[in-house]
């Protein structure tokens, strides 16, 4: 046994030996490891999670539930605040008559109950690409809004909720005076329907509050509405603005088509001016916005009518509805700053107030709410916004899947505001 | 004990009196890896991008290069230079390029001007839309378009950025500006368009349409794009920046040890490609001689100087990765009072800029959109590598690149040329002498020569530097001093190895040179660097 090893051994060392009489080359020496390696190789796979991201790209999972099939997809969110979670089927065709003739129409329920229906036909290039049509009717079937009492001394324990069912019909024609500015014209009718809240948590706002407190609580009435509006905006994107302006004005008469007797008219004003610094990683976001109505009689609007402060998108450090009067001002302020390339943080102060007589706007006797936000975006656009808002009233946290600082044209609705 | 088993074991005392393997081999050093074995079999597969991005932010793919334990680079002969290879061809530093070689690019011939372009197939998703076209010669293109409101942003950048990514010695395709008209567009009877939702149909005239509307078109009305001159091969798909390709056995450093990849860091530092990552590379299977092969490729440029193809980068872009735990949580918990220094960067108002600037620059924090393994290993010598390549190119030559990019605005071409300049210079001071900045060594006369790059730069005063001469058993790698023999003269040797160990006073860094002397000729072999 012995000797067989040994006879192995002198083969294996005098093989080695005779190789190396020949002198060893790199190149040699990477052709081994080539052969090597080639013994060995294997398909080049990718771990089974990354097959399924791979897979997710490429079969556009993401873009086709966004889009839905056949135009039908599913729509979250949008309806008023204290809804609770909404979603429902939506019906969306912007290829029609090639791309010119947009189709939209939802159902949307929320988990308290809360009901929209709308549907929306737009027709984007007239006139060379500088008109625009749109016609939007709509149905709100809102069981619980709430209400605290008209005016600016209303109580936070005031608190009651009422039901809000309106459709409403509006017509919309945009054209473009130069490239960044637009005219529009407007025409609209509503129906409006106001009962007991159907919320248990709070009273109804019909046991506490008279028509003398919440005028058209005990009866209400449809209005047509005609108007126009002139729009400046020259934001770099209307998506997560960083710099740039928006100006906005529109002026409506609304006419009360069923008691006669709530006529009045409308001037919605908004300003919002972007000034970034240290290369847009830093901006002031200023807000300023006011609405101012007025009849001849002096008898004040339907309290479902009227512009409403609180909630996440005016006073963020109060509830949703908590003011509301005949006039409005808020003015909002945030420095906003990005923390990385996905995530903007924001620190922000409100200020504003409602007023029964338009010649009490003024800075005096604001409400005022501070706090912080969080804007995750992607490639410039915002996808969620968390706001927290401080008061003296106490503190509220908004989660909304939408960014801030939106503004008009508004339609007839009375519905069709921010929450 | 069996038979086998006693074998190895005798084999192994008997070679146990041999000494280690020889330092230099016979034909060391190569200037090119040998051919590429031929391949059988290698399937295409796809990428996740958004994979990539979490390995490489909060993973720690492939071996990483640690002060503690310091890898050296692989893919280098003993030089230190990178062989010719499926990866690699040395162009302008060893091989000086005339510009008109630097601004011709990539071999390729723009589409021809005559004629229709007909489109063979069509993408309206993504960054940006594209079409593939085939000219009146049957020459194939991919066709990439600006952004609207950014003319000249993407395009310029794609085609300068391109050039200089092939002088400096990686395998890019040919890309080329193009002007046309809608008239010279025409679909092809069989064209299918992938659509926003990833489904494929046939393409029609209004989905051309629809395409042209959303990107850029000039003063004139007319369209401006990329024509980049397709690949010859297969794809195969990109390559990661760690590990090997399992099914290619040509493939055999892992990649983030490859110093081409290393070095590749700086390279797109100086570009600011910051969207250096695995799904802008491409391997393609390639015939070639008989033989089938995988050629690795760098594709996609329309990310780099001031572009972040959709529009201007951020300025956070080359200064920080996407994601990081440190500098965010600075900025969070100050409120944004912490304010990171390129905050202050300041960049021309040209839209076919972009951001894109010098002052704020630092070659050495630069980073790419999130972590890259190859460039996380890139030490001393890998920088000089990429270092002295980039200072080879002169003012004039990377102002006819820039000038290749047809920007219509000529402030934009001055802008780019003096940031590239500048940032070249910056590049240079900071790596060239890391190591010892001493290069291209050779024996003439009898003499070691070399030439003194930071010197040769004017980064730098020229030294004393001491050379100190030993004898070099390349079997053993023990060295012996040469008594009396310092300087640059060799000392007298029949045969065998000399290594002049180069100094510069009490200063770290410093480098060895080998020598072989052969038949009464001295030849330099090896060059390992110290720092």
């Amino acid at each position: 046994m012995p000797l067989k090893a040994a006879g192995y051994a002198l083969l294996c060392v005098s093989a080695l030996l005779h190789a190396q009489v020949e002198e060893p080359t790199r190149v040699a020496e990477i052709l081994v490891e080539r052969e090597a390696k080639a013994k060995s190789l294997q398909p080049d796979d990718i771990t089974p999670t990354e097959r399924r991201l791979v897979l997710f790209k490429q079969k556009k999972v993401l873009e086709r539930f966004t889009a839905g099939i056949g135009g039908v997809r599913a729509k979250l969110g949008g309806l008023a605040t204290n809804g609770g979670f909404a979603f429902g089927p939506e019906y969306y065709r912007g290829d029609l008559a090639d791309g010119s003739v947009r189709f939209r129409s939802a159902a949307q329920v929320s988990l308290r109950g809360f009901q929209k229906y709308d549907i929306e036909l737009g027709l984007a290039r007239l006139a060379g690409g500088r008109a625009a049509v749109d016609l939007y009717a709509v149905h709100h079937n809102y069981s619980s809004l709430q209400y605290y009492g008209p005016g600016p001394d209303s109580e936070k324990t005031g608190r009651s909720a009422y039901r809000l069912e309106d459709t409403a019909f509006d017509g919309n024609l945009s054209f473009r005076l130069f490239p960044r500015m637009s005219a529009i014209g407007s025409v609209g009718y509503v129906m409006n329907n106001v009962g007991p809240g159907q919320d248990n948590r709070f009273i109804s706002a019909d046991r506490i509050y008279s028509p003398a407190q919440a005028p058209g609580i005990d009866q209400q009435t449809d209005f047509l509405r005609y108007g126009g509006a002139l729009q400046f905006d020259y934001r770099d994107t209307p998506f997560a603005t960083r710099r740039g302006g928006n100006y906005f004005i529109q002026a409506s008469k609304f006419l009360d088509r069923k008691l006669n007797l709530y006529d009045f008219w409308k001037v919605d004003a908004e300003a919002q001016q972007y000034l970034p610094f240290f290369n847009e990683r830093r901006v002031i976001a200023l807000r300023a916005r006011t609405t101012f109505t007025g009849n001849e009689s002096g008898r004040p609007l339907p309290f479902y009518m009227q512009p409403n402060l609180g909630g996440s998108e005016t006073l963020r450090g109060y509830r949703a509805f908590r003011f509301h009067d005949n006039n409005l001002l808020l003015m909002s302020a945030e420095y906003r700053y990005e923390v990385f390339s996905g995530l903007d943080m924001a620190l922000f102060a409100d200020a504003g107030k409602v007023t029964r007589r338009k010649e009490d706007i003024s800075f005096s006797n604001l409400e005022s709410s501070v706090g912080f936000g969080l804007r995750f975006n992607v490639r410039n656009n915002v996808f969620l916004r968390i706001d927290c808002g401080f008061s003296h009233e106490g503190f509220q946290v908004w989660l909304k899947f939408n960014k801030n600082f939106t503004a008009g044209p508004y339609r007839t609705s009375s519905s069709q505001g921010d929450y | 004990m069996r038979p086998a088993a006693l074998a190895v074991l005798i084999v192994a005392v008997c070679l146990g009196q041999r000494q280690t393997k020889p330092r230099f081999l016979a034909d060391d050093p190569i200037q090119a890896m040998p051919a590429p074995n031929s391949i059988e079999t290698a399937k295409p597969r796809s990428l996740s991008d958004q994979y990539d991005y979490f390995l490489n932010t909060f993973g720690h793919p492939g071996e990483l290069s640690t002060p503690k334990n310091v890898i050296r680079a692989r893919a280098v002969n003993t030089l230190g230079e990178v062989p010719d290879s499926e990866w690699y061809t040395n162009r302008h530093y060893l091989h000086p390029m005339t510009t008109a070689q630097i601004v011709a690019g990539a071999p390729g011939q723009p589409p021809e001007s005559a004629g229709p372009w007909t489109i063979v197939a069509a993408k309206n998703e993504g960054v940006t839309p594209g079409f593939t076209i085939l000219d009146k010669s049957g020459r194939r293109y991919v066709m990439k378009f600006d952004p609207p409101g950014y003319q000249e942003l993407a395009t310029a950048a794609d085609v300068i950025s391109s050039k200089f990514f092939h002088a400096l010695g990686y395998n890019v395709p040919a890309n080329f500006i193009v002007e046309f008209d809608r008239e010279h567009l025409v679909l092809g009877d069989e064209t299918m368009l992938t659509d926003s939702l990833g489904k494929r149909r046939r393409m029609t005239s209004k989905d051309l349409g629809d395409v042209l509307s959303t990107v850029a078109r000039n003063e004139q009305g007319r369209y401006r794009a990329v024509a980049s001159f397709y690949l010859s091969g297969s794809p195969l798909g990109p390559f990661r920046y760690h590990g090997t390709r399992k099914d290619d056995p040509n493939d055999i450093v892992p990649h983030e040890h490859r110093r081409d990849l290393r070095g590749l860091r700086l390279f797109c530092a100086w570009l600011n490609h910051d969207d250096s990552r695995s799904i802008n590379t491409l391997d393609m299977l390639v015939q070639q001689g008989g033989r089938k092969f995988v050629r690795h490729h760098l594709i996609d440029f329309g990310s780099t100087l001031g572009s972040a193809t959709y529009g201007p980068n951020s300025p956070r872009s080359g200064n920080e990765y996407v994601f990081s735990w440190k500098r965010p949580a600075a900025e969070f918990f100050t409120l944004g009072l912490y304010l990171p220094h390129w905050t202050r960067a300041k960049f021309p108002r040209i839209n076919s800029v972009g951001r894109f600037e010098s002052e704020v620059f630092d070659p050495e924090q630069w980073v790419p959109e999130y972590k890259n393994p190859a460039f996380l290993n890139q030490l001393p010598d890998d920088a000089f590598w990429a270092a002295r390549q980039i200072m080879a190119f002169t003012d004039e030559q990377i102002q006819a690149v820039v000038e290749s990019g047809k920007y219509s605005d000529p402030r934009a071409t001055e802008w780019v040329t003096q940031c590239l300049i500048q940032r070249r210079d910056k590049i240079g001071r900071a790596y060239l002498q890391k190591v010892l900045p001493l290069d291209r060594f050779a024996i003439q006369g009898g003499e070691l020569t070399f030439a003194d790059l930071a010197v040769a730069h004017g980064m730098g005063q020229k030294q004393p530097y001491t050379i100190s001469w030993s004898r070099f058993n390349n079997e053993t790698h023990a060295s012996e001093p040469v008594a009396n023999a310092t300087g640059a003269k060799l000392p007298a040797m029949n045969s065998g190895f000399l290594k002049a160990a180069i100094t510069s006073g009490s200063d770290k860094r410093a480098l060895d040179v080998f020598v072989r002397v052969k038949g009464g000729k001295s030849e330099v072999v090896g060059v390992e660097r110290r720092w």
